[in-house]
């Protein structure tokens, strides 16, 4: 059964570096799939926005969009985090990294990441990355 | 006796002669000095009566008559009258003598002579003796010359007298006064040689030799005065000749009487000498005195002093008894036999032997005592003795009472004052048991000569008396002579069996030893006959008689030419280990803890600047640790004896400078677990410890630089890549916004700028990679090859397809112990590399996997464009491009990081290749221990 959404997708891209944020707005903007963007500009102001530490006000984006390198509690430890709360644990998670390691690669795969962009994000990847992830739902 | 006859004659006849000439001139003178009237002469024809005075003519006749010659001469020597018997002197007829000079006559040389006389003849009366020419003899003659006045005219009348007969005479006077006192002197010398011998005698002669006077007084004698002694009586007596001569015996004696002056009174007055022995107490000694008188009144003793002689005769005496006794007492059996065979003398052991009395046994053959078997045997003996005439030996048996005696005779004959044998005499000496023993050393000899045979030692002995030496069997063999021949002489063995380099110190330490009578010891090289030089070890002990005179020396021989070898090799060893030791800068030590002896090697003590000779102990060593050193040490050394290791580094100072030593210790015990010492080695490991400081530092830097390194890695791949794709991500934004919608140039330029931040990317990505096989974690376990050549090759799938390419690869691929990453990249990396340097023809690539030896080796071959073999030790540096970039792309670092990763798991990495045929890389991944299992 096929979905017709009616609100664009909306995508928590945590994100410190406020270049990038403009560069992947921008990005998005031009994409055929419409979005939604809440930046967090680290890991804890995304678990704050979150409800990580309480329930009131809660956001429930449709996707994350994380970067790897982040200052204070990188991307990795927020992966951690997020599993740990059953709510949050089911937002499918997308790493934009300008990290193309295989060690970067493989292990955020174990850590239950729906897919894996370097940086700078290729439209039509993501795209076809979305579409392969919410195959069920007809985006506008 | 005929010539003493002779001898009177002679003076006889000579002192008639004598008185005749006498009585002639007597004559001749009284008539020259006309003392004479008439003159008687007789002649043969009577007595003549000449009358002198006035007589003319008497004159003539006499003058022609007489025996003289007579002439009558001028003042000048003619002669003017000569009778005939001058001229038959002459032999002359007169009318060839007168008229003429008379020096015609005289022989020549006895002219100067006459002239003399007839010079002075015609003053006064003169004579002289001349000769005369008379015929062809010379005549001797007397002139008496006489000066008469003749008619006015001086003139001489000359008497010539015939001296012939008178010189005869006197010749034969003058021989037999001669011949006289030749005799004379003969005599004299015999009667002062007699003289002389007698005194000589008398002097040396042993006796002593007194003469006396007696000393009467109313005709009885009552003393006696010496007046004369010799030098033997001074001897005898005591008595100076001073004290002696002149003196009365009693005063000389001084005994009560005077002493045998009987005696001697009776030898004085009948003239009988006497001789006889007496005892006087004065001097304590024996005489024997002679007495006899050789004068009135006088007599002489000769006495010898018989002390000695008495003693003798007292000893002989005594020593006859010992002999006596000797032979009745000694265990020997002694005897004599006469001619027929019968006993003149059987000591006490002979009866004994034979249950008997010697006396018993004198008269008897031996047959009444012995078997006649032993008995005729023994008489033989005894007849050969008598026969040869000298002492013999022999061995003899007698079977007595059911045992068996050997004898050792000594036979020998005895002889009467004639020098005839008269008896047989001999000694025999039980030398039963002395045959046993004979036997049993003969036994012990073999059995000695056997054990040195077995030992290989030989004994000798040095007689010192001949200067000779005797050896056993086993010297004869250790000098590699044959044990039949005679044993060298000393000063031969000198020369030919010891080692001429040897001899002398032989001979000079034998010669020390005999000197200092002490033990002969020596080591030397002795020389066989067949040339080979051998070892020995001499050591001799010096045997003396009681006066301690060196009898011999008596030494073993030891043949010790092995231990030499083995001594030499030994100390080659030891050289040898010196060396290495010197060499390797170990050295050794070794502490026996029983006899507390520490004993260093060279090494050890040159590392520890001790020089050798010092005397060593556990403080010495101590002494040389560091002081900071020195409580771990002793810890360390004390905990060994506790039997913990001993395997330590410490530090040392030597000459002020410090140094690094490592040591370790190997204990000793004995099969019951007891100490006995230890061994252990000392390195000198200053270089190491200094070259180890040195990697110390070098590898921190090399940590630091890393370090570094790393820092930069970690900034190119996150501070770096991250703006950098930040730039890629406006870039493509701006492309996707604007390519198309600005003029041609504008496009252009974004193609530029996409194309500089992609290879920007690519650059950094692989610099990322390369830094991170140095520092990331290499994870070695069992790889399956042939995955990871499946997952190389999904990741170049667009490639792949792209060019057309078809890789294959051999069957099966191996499990190797490697890490999964490093596998799958270098086989990404060179297939990647085989793709992109493809030549005209579709990509052909080959990988391969073959086992040698212990490592596995990789290979990817290709049918691509080649390298020139001038660049295949380039192309695994970093950044070095053999092609343009816009030929084909390339960071120029793709090999380099194969290389690191070959590397870092252990491998090696080449590349076979030639312009045009393509290339293949190969690369090997060592066989690991449990894998080779």
């Amino acid at each position: 059964m096929t979905v017709y959404r009616t609100k664009p997708l909306s995508v928590l891209l945590v994100e410190d570096s406020s270049a990038d944020v403009f560069l992947i707005s921008e990005t998005l903007s031009d994409s055929t799939i419409p979005t939604k963007v809440q930046v967090a500009k680290d890991a804890a102001e995304a678990l704050v926005l979150l409800g990580r530490y309480g329930n009131a006000g809660r956001y429930m984006p449709d996707l994350i969009l994380l970067d790897l390198n982040l200052p204070v509690m990188d991307g990795f430890s927020f992966l951690g985090e997020i599993r740990n709360h059953d709510h949050l644990k089911e937002i499918p998670v997308f790493i934009l990294s300008s990290s193309s390691t295989f060690a970067d690669m493989t292990r955020a795969h174990s850590l239950g990441v729906k897919g894996y962009f370097v940086k700078p994000l290729d439209l039509n990847e993501f795209e076809a990355e979305i579409r392969k992830h919410f195959k069920d739902e007809q985006f506008a | 006796m005929p010539r003493k006859s002779k001898e009177k004659q002679l003076i006889e006849e000579n002192e008639n002669l004598r008185a005749r000439l006498e009585e002639l001139e007597e004559t001749l003178r009284a008539i020259q000095s006309g003392e004479v009237d008439a003159l008687v002469v007789s002649g043969e024809q009577g007595e003549q009566v000449f009358t002198l005075k006035d007589a003319g003519q008497p004159y003539r006749v006499l003058m022609e008559t007489m025996n003289e010659g007579a002439v009558t001469l001028a003042a000048d020597g003619t002669v003017l009258y000569s009778n005939l018997r001058f001229a038959s002197m002459l032999r002359m007829p007169l009318d060839k003598i007168i008229g003429l000079s008379i020096r015609l006559h005289v022989v020549k040389e006895e002219l100067p002579a006459l002239d003399l006389l007839l010079d002075k003849c015609l003053n006064a009366a003169c004579k002289g003796e001349v000769r005369l020419i008379s015929g062809d003899k010379a005549l001797p003659v007397q002139l008496s010359f006489s000066p008469v006045l003749s008619d006015g005219m001086h003139c001489a009348v000359v008497v010539i007298t015939d001296l012939t007969e008178q010189k005869r005479i006197e010749g034969a006077l003058l021989r037999a006064s001669k011949e006289l006192e030749d005799r004379v002197q003969e005599r004299t010398a015999d009667v002062l040689a007699s003289e002389g011998r007698f005194q000589a005698l008398y002097a040396s002669m042993n006796e002593g030799l007194a003469i006396h006077d007696i000393v009467y007084e109313d005709g009885k004698a009552i003393d006696y005065i010496i007046t004369e002694v010799n030098p033997a009586f001074e001897k005898i007596t005591g008595i100076t000749r001073t004290a002696a001569i002149g003196k009365r015996a009693s005063e000389i004696y001084e005994t009560r009487e005077v002493p045998y002056l009987d005696i001697y009174a009776k030898v004085t007055s009948t003239g009988e000498p006497t001789v006889f022995e007496t005892y006087f107490p004065p001097m304590e000694k024996h005489f024997m005195i002679s007495a006899f008188s050789p004068g009135r009144g006088k007599f002489a003793t000769v006495f010898q002093d018989m002390t000695e002689r008495k003693k003798a005769e007292e000893a002989l005496a005594a020593a006859h008894r010992q002999i006596k006794s000797l032979i009745n007492n000694t265990p020997a059996i002694v005897y004599a036999f006469d001619l027929e065979e019968r006993f003149l003398l059987a000591n006490t052991a002979v009866a004994e032997l034979f249950h008997t009395t010697p006396e018993q046994m004198i008269g008897k053959r031996r047959h009444e005592f012995m078997p006649k078997e032993d008995a005729d045997w023994h008489e033989a003996n005894d007849r050969k003795v008598f026969e040869a005439g000298k002492a013999l030996e022999f061995e003899e048996c007698s079977q007595l009472l059911g045992r068996s005696i050997t004898w050792l005779t000594t036979k020998f004959p005895l002889h009467d004052a004639q020098g005839n044998i008269r008896a047989v005499a001999g000694i025999s000496t039980d030398i039963t048991a002395r045959k046993q023993a004979e036997q049993e050393l003969e036994r012990m000899g073999n059995l000695l000569a056997e054990g040195q045979r077995v030992a290989h030692i030989g004994s000798f002995e040095y007689v010192a008396a001949t200067r000779t030496t005797v050896w056993s069997e086993e010297e004869y063999r250790i000098y590699g002579l044959d044990p039949a021949g005679p044993a060298p002489a000393y000063d031969v063995m000198l020369a030919k069996c010891i080692h001429p380099d040897d001899a002398a110190l032989l001979h000079q330490t034998f010669s020390d030893a005999m000197q200092s009578s002490s033990v002969y010891e020596l080591e030397h090289r002795i020389v066989w006959p067949d040339g080979s030089v051998r070892w020995v070890y001499d050591r001799a002990l010096p045997y003396f008689d009681d006066s301690g005179k060196l009898l011999r020396y008596v030494g073993a021989t030891l043949d010790i030419t092995e231990r030499k070898l083995a001594e030499a090799a030994l100390r080659a060893n030891q050289e040898d280990l010196d060396r290495a030791q010197a060499v390797g800068n170990i050295g050794s030590w070794r502490l026996d803890v029983q006899r507390n002896v520490l004993m260093w090697s060279e090494e050890n003590h040159r590392i520890f600047g001790v020089p050798k000779g010092t005397p060593m102990s556990y403080e010495t060593f101590l002494s040389i640790v560091h002081p900071d050193d020195r409580e771990y040490v002793d810890t360390k050394w004390k905990a060994v004896i506790a039997g913990e290791n001993y395997d330590i580094e410490h530090r040392i100072v030597v000459d002020g400078k410090t140094k690094w030593v490592r040591e370790k210790a190997y204990l000793e015990f004995d099969k019951n677990g007891k100490l006995l010492g230890g061994f252990g080695i000392t390195q000198d490991i200053t270089d190491r410890k200094q070259a180890e400081e040195e990697l110390r530092k070098l590898t921190e830097d090399l940590k630091r630089s890393n370090g570094d390194l790393q820092q930069f890695a970690r900034f190119a791949s996150h501070d770096l890549q991250a703006p950098l794709r930040t730039i890629e991500g406006f870039v493509k934004l701006l492309i996707r916004r604007y390519q198309g919608k600005l003029d041609e140039k504008a496009d252009e330029l974004l193609g530029y700028i996409s194309e500089g931040t992609r290879e920007m990317r690519t650059l950094v990505q692989d610099l990322l990679e390369f830094s991170r096989v140095e520092t990331s974690a290499v994870k070695m376990k069992p790889v399956d090859t042939a995955l990871r050549l499946a997952d190389a090759l999904s990741y170049l799938k667009t490639e792949i397809e792209e060019k057309g390419a078809v890789v294959t690869h051999t069957e099966p691929m191996p499990t190797v112990i490697s890490d999964h990453t490093l596998m799958l990249r270098l086989f990404q990396n060179l297939i990647g590399n085989a793709i992109k340097y493809h030549g005209a023809k579709p990509p052909r690539i080959q990988v391969s996997a073959q086992r040698k030896d212990d490592e596995w080796v990789f290979s990817v071959k290709d049918n691509g464009i080649g390298i020139d073999p001038a660049h295949h030790g380039r192309i695994f540096e970093m950044f070095q491009r053999l092609h343009g970039k816009s030929e084909i792309p390339g960071t120029g670092l793709g090999l380099a990081i194969c290389k690191r990763m070959v590397e870092r798991q252990g491998g090696r990495i080449w590349v076979e290749s030639e312009p045009g045929r393509g290339s293949m890389f190969f690369f090997t991944v060592p066989v690991q221990r449990e894998e080779q299992a």
